[in-house]
């Protein structure tokens, strides 16, 4: 079999180039394995080999995705790669990001695609559908135990072998394949039954999805005398982000006093990197709608406007950054009074 | 023999070939898209469209507060390729008007209607309507109606005394 | 109760002049079985074909499996049905194991529902291992499909009859016996084994989504409990004719699946309770009945632990799980056998219905999973009913080599939610 080619795909901190100062470099292509890149390819045993590594700054990566993916489909181009290797990513949510848009772009080509993340990586819930993200831990300390797993199913999908995430070590995919087993359906029912009987572990054929519920607080008996927040998730900041506010995966909220303002338009912009900005940035009360409420304000239909409006970017944003977030802003929000709060999402 | 023996049956089905089913109309509503149901009882809403516009327009009627009778999805695979589908509910005027239960019954319906919808659409899938035997499926979805009119005739027999 | 089950196992089926078994052979005397059939009410001819394991034979459409019996000691043929009501469950029964009775013809022209002798097809059913006596049944101009699928239904249960005629007079060494008395006396003997009910749900909304116990319609009766040997012994036919994968045939009733797991057990590590019945309602106030009663009726008896199976999709999906959620706030434990629907990728969520109770969970297959089908030299049954299939989708069919795309939900028996066979769905 000739020796396959594979793809690198690596940020600016383990391609070598330098650390978040460096995050907004534009993509190169460099020949050969680099960094981990390096480690990585001893472990394929001479059966594929490293032929480029891709090196691109995370926050380029997150805020110029559109320029990113052309520069990828150049290298697809001329390279053609039979497999592209992207991180392991470990909890590091902007890498995990930039990872899952490789992902998505190799994927469309039909072209196979393996990572490694920590289970909380925002990148892992849409990359694990469509590659094959390897389980890892949360510091990149680790990277000499994800790179030998990476470089197992790498070989095992080049020799065109089926995968299985618990044998293989990577997140299931979802995918749901309908196979046969060595027991009929009745058996297996019974030796289940018999196992909950007897308090035994088991396991179920068919997982229930989890909900997080949340209870809904009382609803506020007199609107005319309440005060209310305005909070949002879509990025809306003064103009030049004072306070450095990251386009995707946030990893901080910031709080502005518009206790003098009207409405938004003309001091503040929107940063996120999930929609298109144009409408937001000519006027950013279309997504925090300041405007609207203090004409409610007027007519006496909210008692007022809190002073200060609080905002993040919710786009690939950590689920335990997220509770950590709102529980801090709630909690301010609680000792100031507030009755109740407008969140906006886009 | 080969000649029709109509005296032959195990069955009750005489009761339903000659005899209309008997269903309140001030209190209960169809709706469908099935012409065979809509010539058999009054106060049918008959819908222009298929399978998925009798869904969405139950949908509606449920937000507007009228409740469920029979489960707007089929029992069989099959049935679910039907163009027609006819789903009973009862009107709101009409249903029990304690004012703790209304809204988390409501709540339920709605439960129902939207999971119904998303099931549909996943089992259907990429696959077309099966518009070539839509008498076929008319003459069975009547029937499954008729079969649901008796059923919540037994159970519901004396609601509104 | 005793049953005494006897199996005559047959590996191959001929026409002769004398329906008899010699040896592995299984011989039909086709004329005086055609003759015999045809008499039956609103019959205007039937015709029967032999399909063995491994032609090249296409099944289409398939209205129920019966598996031919001969009724050597106690209650004979299908009580309610096509013999005089009385008790089954006791006696002796000669088993023509290894064939079946698979009757055909359509009553609306939807139906679905294949049996593939060979290739992949064949993996998917378990009738593509049994030697099988097709059945066609054509009825005269006019007949209203009530009429007509009792018809059909008659005769499939007749000729199993008939054709078990064949098992008389013989002893074969291949017995099974199901023994076991009443709670009462099984309790005393096993006081300290966990109690077990099983739950079968069975579809009984109308015209073609019927199942008959002691022939009465299921449709409008409250769940009930029945002795498993009952249930072994034929008192549960099908009249299930729309869906192909989760239907439960009449051949599937007699050899259920899970009531033979449960039998094994019984006495060594479960004290099985019996088998609750229970109509799967069409009305929302119907499930709660329906459901409310047989949480009552395990709690009751005592259990400590039940399997419930499903039959059918969609509707029927609200009511495992509420029987599921019922039983298990009463402190029972239960396991729940279904199939699922994850579309053509398996991406899709499975059920719609959750409870957050249903813990145990055995699937039993994909029913939108995609199989390629290949031509068959021969179909026996509808040709039209191979368009619906093959119409299914954009794509499903290619006409150059006349393979077809078919989804499992049309072969019968694919996805049985009883258990018969071993598909099952892995995450990957």
């Amino acid at each position: 079999m000739s020796e396959k080619k594979v793809l690198y795909y690596l940020n600016q901190f383990f391609g070598q180039i330098g650390g978040e100062e460096k995050a907004d470099i534009e993509p190169i292509c460099k020949e050969g394995a680099i960094g981990p890149a390096q480690a990585f390819e001893e472990k394929l045993n001479g059966k594929a080999k490293v032929i480029a590594t891709v090196i691109c700054g995370d926050n380029y990566f997150n805020e110029n995705r559109e320029k990113a993916i052309e520069f990828l489909n150049k290298v697809n181009d001329d390279i053609k790669p039979d497999i592209v290797v992207a991180g392991p990513a470990f909890n590091a949510g902007r890498y995990g990001m930039a990872c899952q848009g490789v992902a998505e772009f190799f994927n469309k080509k039909n072209i196979p695609v393996v990572s490694g993340m920590y289970e909380e990586n925002p990148g892992l819930d849409e990359s694990k559908k469509i590659a094959y993200v390897v389980k890892t831990a949360d510091s990149a300390a680790q990277m000499r135990n994800a790179l030998p797993v990476m470089a197992k199913i790498t070989l095992k999908l080049l020799d065109g072998e089926v995968c299985k995430p618990q044998e293989d070590g990577y997140f299931a995919q979802g995918k749901r394949l309908t196979v046969f087993s060595e027991k009929s359906g009745s058996v297996r029912a019974v030796e289940m039954l018999m196992k909950r009987l007897k308090n035994e572990e088991f396991e179920t054929e068919l997982p229930m999805p989890v909900f997080d519920a949340v209870e809904p607080a009382d609803a506020i008996k007199d609107l005319s005398k309440a005060t209310i927040a305005l909070v949002t998730t879509g990025g809306i900041v003064p103009h030049g982000n004072p306070d450095r506010i990251q386009s995707a995966s946030a990893q901080k909220w910031g709080k502005y006093d518009v206790s003098k303002l009207d409405k938004l338009t003309g001091e503040y912009c929107t940063i996120h990197g999930g929609y298109d900005p144009v409408y937001a940035n000519q006027e950013p009360d279309r997504v925090v709608p300041l405007d609207a409420f203090r004409e409610f304000e007027k007519e006496g239909k909210i008692g007022k406007v809190y002073d200060w409006f609080y905002t993040t970017t919710g786009t690939g944003t950590a689920i335990g950054n997220s509770i950590k977030f709102g529980s801090e802003i709630g909690e301010e929000l609680k000792a100031a009074g507030v009755d109740g709060v407008i969140l906006t999402s886009t | 023999m080969k000649e029709l023996d109509k005296e032959y049956t195990l069955g009750v089905y005489k009761s339903i070939i000659n005899e209309k089913c008997k269903i309140n109309n001030n209190e209960f509503l169809i709706i469908s898209n099935n012409s065979i149901v809509n010539a058999s009882f009054e106060n049918v809403v008959m819908v222009d469209g298929s399978f998925i516009d009798v869904l969405n327009t139950v949908k509606k009627y449920i937000e507007d507060g009228n409740t469920l009778v029979t489960h707007p999805l089929p029992a069989s695979i099959r049935m679910m390729f039907s163009p027609v589908r006819s789903v009973i509910l009862i009107k709101k005027d009409i249903s029990d008007s304690q004012e703790t239960n209304i809204k988390s019954e409501q709540d339920m319906y709605l439960n129902i209607i939207t999971e119904s919808i998303d099931k549909y659409k996943s089992v259907l899938g990429k696959r077309n309507i099966d518009l070539k035997n839509k008498s076929d499926y008319e003459k069975i979805d009547y029937d499954l109606t008729v079969s649901a009119v008796e059923e919540n005739n037994f159970i519901n027999a004396f609601k509104n005394i | 109760m005793k049953l005494e089950l006897r199996r005559i196992h047959i590996n191959s089926i001929e026409f002769g002049s004398e329906t008899k078994i010699e040896g592995e052979k299984l011989i039909i005397d086709k004329e005086s079985l055609i003759e015999e059939l045809e008499k039956i009410p609103n019959v205007k001819s039937i015709k029967i074909d032999l399909a063995m394991p491994g032609e090249k034979t296409r099944i289409i459409p398939v209205k129920d499996v019966i598996q031919p019996r001969y009724k050597v000691e106690g209650t004979p043929g299908f009580a309610g049905v096509t013999s005089d009501v009385k008790p089954h469950g006791d006696g002796i029964v000669n088993i023509i194991e290894g064939a079946a009775i698979v009757t055909i013809g359509d009553i609306v022209g939807f139906q679905e529902g294949i049996i593939d002798m060979w290739g992949e097809g064949a993996k998917w059913t378990p009738f593509s291992k049994t030697c099988n006596i097709v059945v066609d049944i054509s009825v005269p101009e006019g007949i209203e499909p009530h009429e007509h699928e009792e018809t059909c239904r008659l005769v499939g249960l007749k000729a199993s009859e008939l054709v078990g005629l064949a098992a008389k007079g013989l002893t074969p060494s291949d017995v099974e016996v199901f023994e076991m008395g009443d709670n009462a006396e099984e309790t005393k003997k096993y006081p300290n084994l966990p109690k077990v009910v099983y739950v079968e749900m069975l579809i009984s909304q109308g015209l073609l989504h019927a199942s008959y116990i002691y022939g009465v319609d299921s449709a409008h009766i409250l769940p009930t409990f029945l002795h498993p040997n009952e249930e072994l012994d034929g008192a549960v036919i099908s009249g299930n004719c729309v869906a192909a994968c989760d239907k439960i045939t009449t051949y599937q009733h007699q050899n259920n699946a899970v009531i033979r797991e449960l039998y094994k057990l019984h006495g060594k590590e479960i004290n099985f309770l019996g088998v609750v019945l229970v109509p799967e309602m069409t009305t929302l106030n119907g499930k709660f009945v329906s459901c409310d009663y047989t949480a009552k009726l395990c709690k009751m008896l005592g259990a400590d632990g039940v399997i419930i199976s499903e039959e059918g999709y969609g509707n029927p999906d609200s009511d495992l799980v509420m029987i599921c959620s019922r039983v298990e706030k009463l402190g029972i434990k239960s396991v729940l056998i279904t199939d699922e629907c994850s579309g053509w990728d398996g991406m899709s969520q499975p059920l719609t219905d959750i409870a957050k109770e249903a813990v145990a969970v055995i699937s039993t297959g994909n029913v939108s999973h995609v199989i390629e089908l290949e031509k068959a030299d021969r179909v026996l049954g509808d040709p039209e009913a191979v368009a619906n299939i093959a119409g299914g989708w954009a794509g499903a069919y290619n006409p150059e080599d006349g393979t077809m795309k078919c989804e499992l939900n049309a072969v019968i028996g694919a996805t049985s939610e009883i258990g018969t066979h071993n598909a099952t769905v892995e995450l990957y």
